[in-house]
């Protein structure tokens, strides 16, 4: 394994003392002077055309600056999925149509927040009701009502994969399992609420400051929304206080700050209340998933057919790749000769789901890993030994799909059996008490272009200066996951610098280079990490060759950047500092500063990603089995994450993904009457508080990804996935009850104790 | 999000309160810790155009001890209630009551008259307070009742309560030895919990091994107020504390339950869960009785 | 109007303030205190977690005039010379810190904490910051950074 000096280590992150001071600002805290702002009204109903839109009174109220409704704005559909335009189904306000509760109609820009709630409920909206639909197996049905008229089926989105072959897989296996399971739409529920604020540049210009995971996306879009040239548009992404995917599109208050900035010639700021977050916020898929699984008599598989559908509420949002992916992630982890996936992608009048950490992995490997357990026991296997016998590696071909490339599952598998004790353990459990495992796989960004970008999927811009220090810039968005540490520490290490002898500038889309698709996908590491990689190599080579012609150095000498120097391998002596190499370079091209730029994007990666992290999970449970209550006592992981950059970060991810996961797995849901969201606050929306998290065991299991930064991929996104399969398996271990529709209540529970083992 | 717009007093005494009270009239709503009030003002549920803070009132922010029993200050803080070594060795279950209220910055705040007088069915003062048989003070200008704390409420968020009337006082008579009570609270999560079902549950013995002269149960979450589970409670007295007993007792405690379905969780799943609150509640009451 | 006089970190503060204001927006619009965060707005999130009178509080459910007399302290308390308090130094080292959005709020309650209880259990840490959400770490490396903290 290779020796690194920066990466590996426990460095702190780049803006943790800024934050531990208070000092970080996000967008709701930035004020500028004559600021306006802004709030929306949102549909009652969740399906109704709009009739007649009165904002008179509300303009007339003193203090009140601007007031748009569909019928100001330009009529220009917006959505990430540029490459098919048709898959851009949204306005920024509502045209003619509300789609869901909590559907934008409205907005206004007042001097301050009390004019602007009041300017609000001065608007009188007539609607006309129209009937509704809340089911996706109801609205995908001949006569259902129509969300969009240019989609008169409602299943925007199809896709398909198949290969091998799918009748004959079956008609070879000796045992077939076929199961469905419908799981749930959980919310994001980051720290920070939504916020963005506009300002209207002394030339006509925009520029954005936003909590958003995708500067470049929010340029790109808003430019075109308000019919104006990228250029025009600079975003800049403050702190961001989480995102988990739920702040990866142009939102309606992004482009209403900029219209109504542009309209009043003020700074407009809007922040979303946690009241509307939750009320009409993006939101995981729900899924109807049927999958039927053939295995051979041994455990071997030899067949899988998966039908899902996504309900995707009102409008595409990420429901495109997230159809795409959970059908991906069917294929994955196991090696399936003979596969079928079919995943349509459908209307309902409910608030859009989105992008959420694990983009149709949780929901698709709830029913991989749920059945495998199931199969286990009815194949009187051990769940282990299924999944070891079935195992992909490093190498396996997934046709349409992909090719794996490092692939630590196999060993992260026996690592967390191990850790946990697994067959010992499982056999000495008390009534009540369970043990389960799950697994997972997950992308290292996607290859699939569908912001249709013309810029690289991830460039970097490294100026180097004669003080031995460096800048970065880049577009990438640290969103708290740490990817501005990461890339910090990658360039670090490949320029033998310190921390403290990097700037960094990210998220700017007037200053950093172009351009970076944003923070999903867990793409940064590797993406940004790659480009950061590309441009310093560019940089060492001008050095290089300085240092090179500085010492009459034979053409067979390596050269490398160690310790704060630019010297021969192995000849320190043949060498000089960093920042004196820099200025012989400089002084060589007249003065002209060094500055490079490097690029990544994906070529001929297949159709999803360059690399894939995997792991595993094992649970431990108490039930009471009279309240159904589910305590988890611990958690183990094991996980291939490539080359762990920074141990403390990585396990940071870990962790939280856990308490993203037991929330998905035990009580965090949305309760929907209809189209109505009824829990709209922390009080009912359930996350786990610190008295409700487990201790857990980690390991990591280094691989190391050639295609990676530094051996490096994807870390903690992948990790939203095992935990609800884990938890879930040990509750049947436990109690008998095995639960196909999450959440896992107690409720749920009680009652499957009653009916006895399934 | 924002506060309507609204006055602000600061009485120094509760005389002066309840002048002003009567003064302001139906517009005037009292302020204790505000983690009712304040919330259903932001969420516009309730505008009122006074609002009374009670938080200098000196009067009403202690506790007392005297050779009857307590009183407590109707300001009195939560996190000061769980935190009390007095009121965790006498009054154990509202002890448990007040521990287990939201989280430690709510208990910070809150007040145990804010959170009988809010009269929120699933609130955690209320059933524990029902068991130890607390009365409570309600001043008005110029004069004040008494009333056992069940009879307080009417409905959800409804209470005896006149306009220009403050509650000011909790009284609870020292519990007889041979007695013990204790409370619990049902919920999803071990904190930030609104209760799906709470329990609370006093039994007197005539002596350490001796039959039940005396015993209280109360329901929380499972009715438009707080309940007292009364043919519960006629099951145990007279009897001999026993495992069959508080099955039985438990079984007829689910008849005086009166659940209904939300977002929360089912009528039938809070029916089954005060049946095992109502018997874990009283073994541990018996424990402390027999102690 | 009413005007308040309070102790805001160590500091003598005054302002003329509209009776309906919470302490959240006072400290932050009329104070600049930004370290203070709206989560939620209902007290039901922690990131505008202060100490009133010593005890940590949410500031959004906190009338500002019910400050008047006060000692308020904020994250920035911790830091005032200029050089990170030990939590805070525990916080950085730890990973406590992912979004930061919840981290002064969280700060707040440990401290508190800690002034309560030099040595605390984990069970009491864990009970200590119960009322402030996270949604980055899944609050193992915060009690861990309290821990650690305390030890100093």
């Amino acid at each position: 394994m290779k020796q690194f000096a920066v990466i590996g280590k426990d460095i702190n992150r780049n803006d943790a003392e800024a934050k531990a001071r208070g000092q970080a600002l996000y967008t709701d805290d930035l004020k500028l002077p004559g600021m306006l702002y802004g709030s929306i009204l949102r549909s009652p109903l969740a399906h109704a055309r709009i009739a007649h839109i009165d904002v008179s009174r509300a303009s007339a109220l003193n203090g009140v600056r601007c007031v748009v409704t569909g019928e100001d704005i330009p009529k220009v559909k917006y959505g990430n999925w540029r490459l098919f335009p048709d898959t851009q189904d949204e306005y920024a306000l509502a045209v003619e149509k509300v789609r869901f509760i909590g559907d934008e109609v409205a907005a206004v820009a007042a001097t301050d927040r009390d004019t602007a709630q009041e300017a609000l409920s001065l608007i009188r909206v007539e609607y006309k009701e129209l009937p509704a639909v809340f089911d996706v197996e109801a609205a995908s049905q001949p006569g259902a009502p129509v969300l969009h008229d240019y989609c008169p089926s409602n299943v925007s989105v199809n896709r398909k994969i198949q290969y091998g072959d799918i009748e004959k897989g079956f008609a070879e296996s000796d045992y077939i399992r076929e199961d469905e399971f419908n799981v749930h739409a959980v919310s994001h529920a980051y720290l920070e609420p939504c916020s963005a604020l506009a300002q209207l540049d002394q030339d006509g210009r925009i520029t954005l400051w936003s909590s958003t995971q995708v500067p470049y996306i929010v340029q790109c879009l808003l430019a075109s929304t308000l019919g104006m040239r990228e250029n025009d548009i600079r975003v800049i992404k403050p702190f961001v206080g989480g995102g988990f995917g739920g702040k990866m599109e142009l939102r309606t208050w992004e482009f209403c700050a900029a219209f109504m900035a542009r309209k009043t010639g003020r700074p407009v700021k809007f922040t979303l209340s946690r009241e509307e977050e939750f009320l009409t916020g993006r939101r995981r898929h729900p899924m109807k998933i049927r999958s039927r699984v053939g295995f051979k008599k041994d455990g071997t598989l030899v067949a899988k057919d998966l039908r899902i559908k996504l309900d995707g509420g009102a409008y595409n949002a990420m429901g495109p790749t997230a159809t795409f992916l959970c059908g991906n992630f069917g294929a994955m982890l196991y090696r399936y000769p003979n596969y079928r996936f079919h995943g349509e992608h459908v209307y309902t009048n409910k608030p859009p789901a989105s992008a959420m950490r694990g983009f149709g992995a949780p929901q698709s490997l709830y029913a991989t890993e749920t059945q495998m357990n199931i199969a286990a026991q009815e194949l009187g296997m051990d769940p282990v030994e299924l999944r070891l016998k079935n195992a992909q590696v490093s190498g396996d071909k997934i046709p349409d799909v992909a090719t794996i490339s490092s692939c630590g599952f196999i060993d992260s598998i026996k690592k967390v059996a191990q850790m946990s004790n697994w067959k010992k353990k499982r056999k000495s459990l008390k009534p009540g008490q369970g043990l389960g495992i799950g697994c997972y796989s997950f992308i290292s960004g996607g290859v699939f272009n569908w912001f249709n970008t013309t810029y690289p999927f991830s460039a970097a811009e490294i100026r180097a200066f004669a003080d031995g220090t460096v800048h970065l810039l880049t577009m990438t968005a640290d969103i708290g996951q740490g990817s501005d540490t990461a890339l910090k520490q990658i360039l670090a290490e490949e320029l033998g610098l310190r921390m403290e002898d990097i700037r960094i500038t990210s998220g700017d889309t007037a200053m950093t280079p172009q351009a970076d698709l944003g923070s999903w996908g867990s793409r940064v590491t590797l993406m940004g990490g790659n480009a950061v990689l590309d441009a310093a190599r560019k940089i060492k080579a001008q050095l290089f060759g300085a240092v090179s012609a500085r010492f009459n150095m034979n053409v067979i000498y390596e050269l490398e950047c160690k310790g704060g120097r630019v010297q021969a391998k192995g000849r320190p002596d043949k060498g000089v500092s960093f920042g004196e190499a820099v200025a012989m370079v400089q002084r060589a091209n007249r003065g002209e500063p060094i500055v490079a730029r490097g690029s990544y994007t994906p070529r001929d990666k297949g159709l999803v990603t360059p690399a894939f992290g995997f792991g595993a999970q094992v649970a431990e449970v108490e039930v009471d089995q009279e309240t159904g209550i589910v305590q988890v006592k611990k958690m183990w992981t094991a996980h291939d994450c490539g080359t762990v950059i920074n141990p403390k970060g990585v396990e940071g991810q870990l962790c939280g993904s856990i308490q993203m996961g037991l929330g998905y797995a035990l009580c965090e849901q949305f309760v929907m009457d209809g189209g109505k969201t009824l829990n709209t606050n922390f009080l009912d929306y359930k996350m786990a508080t610190a008295v409700d998290m487990p201790p857990g065991d980690v390991a990591h299991v280094e691989t190391y990804e050639p295609e990676g930064p530094m051996g490096a991929k994807e870390c903690g996104e992948g990790l939203a996935s095992p935990t609800a399969p884990a938890i879930s398996d040990a509750v049947f271990n436990a109690t008998g009850y095995r639960c196909t529709d999450l959440p896992i209540t107690p409720e749920k529970i009680l009652k499957g104790m009653k009916r006895g083992f399934i | 999000m924002l506060l309507p717009k609204f006055e602000y007093h600061e009485p120094g005494r509760l005389s002066e309160a309840c002048a002003l009270m009567a003064e302001l009239g139906e517009g005037a709503r009292p302020l204790a810790g505000g983690t009712d009030l304040l919330v259903n003002m932001k969420k516009n549920l309730i505008k009122p155009r006074h609002v009374v803070y009670l938080g200098r009132i000196k009067e009403i922010t202690s506790l007392k001890q005297d050779s009857k029993g307590f009183s407590l200050g109707s300001f009195m803080n939560i996190a000061d209630i769980a935190g009390s070594p007095l009121i965790s060795d006498k009054l154990p279950a509202l002890s448990e009551g007040a521990a287990g209220l939201g989280s430690p910055l709510v208990r910070n705040l809150a007040t145990i008259g804010g959170n009988i007088a809010s009269a929120r069915p699933a609130a955690d003062m209320p059933p524990p307070l029902m068991v130890y048989g607390a009365r409570i003070k309600l001043n008005r200008k110029g004069r004040s009742r008494l009333i056992a704390i069940e009879e307080f409420f009417t409905g959800p968020g409804k209470t005896l309560l006149k306009a220009g009337e403050i509650l000011s006082e909790i009284i609870i008579d020292e519990p007889p030895v041979f007695s013990g009570a204790s409370y619990i609270k049902f919920g999803m999560r071990r904190a930030l919990e609104i209760s799906l079902v709470s329990a609370a549950s006093f039994i007197s013995l005539e002596s350490p091994e001796g039959i039940i002269t005396k015993a209280r149960i109360a329901l929380g979450a499972v009715g438009p107020v707080p309940l007292r589970a009364r043919s519960a409670e006629a099951v145990l007295v007279g009897e001999k504390p026993s495992a069959s007993l508080f099955e039985r007792a438990a079984d007829a405690a689910v008849t005086d339950a009166r659940p209904i379905d939300d977002f929360r969780g089912s009528a039938e799943y809070r029916r089954d869960m005060v049946k095992v609150l109502t018997r874990r509640t009283l073994e541990a009451a018996l424990k402390r009785a027999s102690h | 109007m009413q005007k308040i006089c309070f102790q805001l970190n160590g500091e003598k503060a005054e302002a003329e303030i509209e009776d309906y204001l919470t302490l959240l927006e006072v400290l932050r619009d009329r104070f600049s205190i930004l370290s203070v965060k709206e989560g939620c707005g209902i007290g039901e999130c922690g990131a505008c977690t202060v100490l009133l009178n010593e005890r940590p509080v949410y500031a959004c459910l906190t009338l500002a005039v019910k400050a008047d007399g006060c000692d308020v302290k904020t994250t920035e308390y911790l830091s005032k010379d200029g050089t990170l308090h030990p939590l805070q130094e525990a916080f950085v080292k730890s990973g406590a810190v992912q979004c930061g959005y919840c981290t002064p709020g969280m700060l707040m309650s440990a401290y508190a904490l800690l002034q309560e209880e030099k040595t605390p259990t984990e069970e009491m840490i864990r009970e200590g910051i119960s009322g402030n959400l996270c949604r980055c770490t899944g609050y193992i490396q915060i009690m861990e950074a309290v821990k650690d903290a305390s030890q100093i």
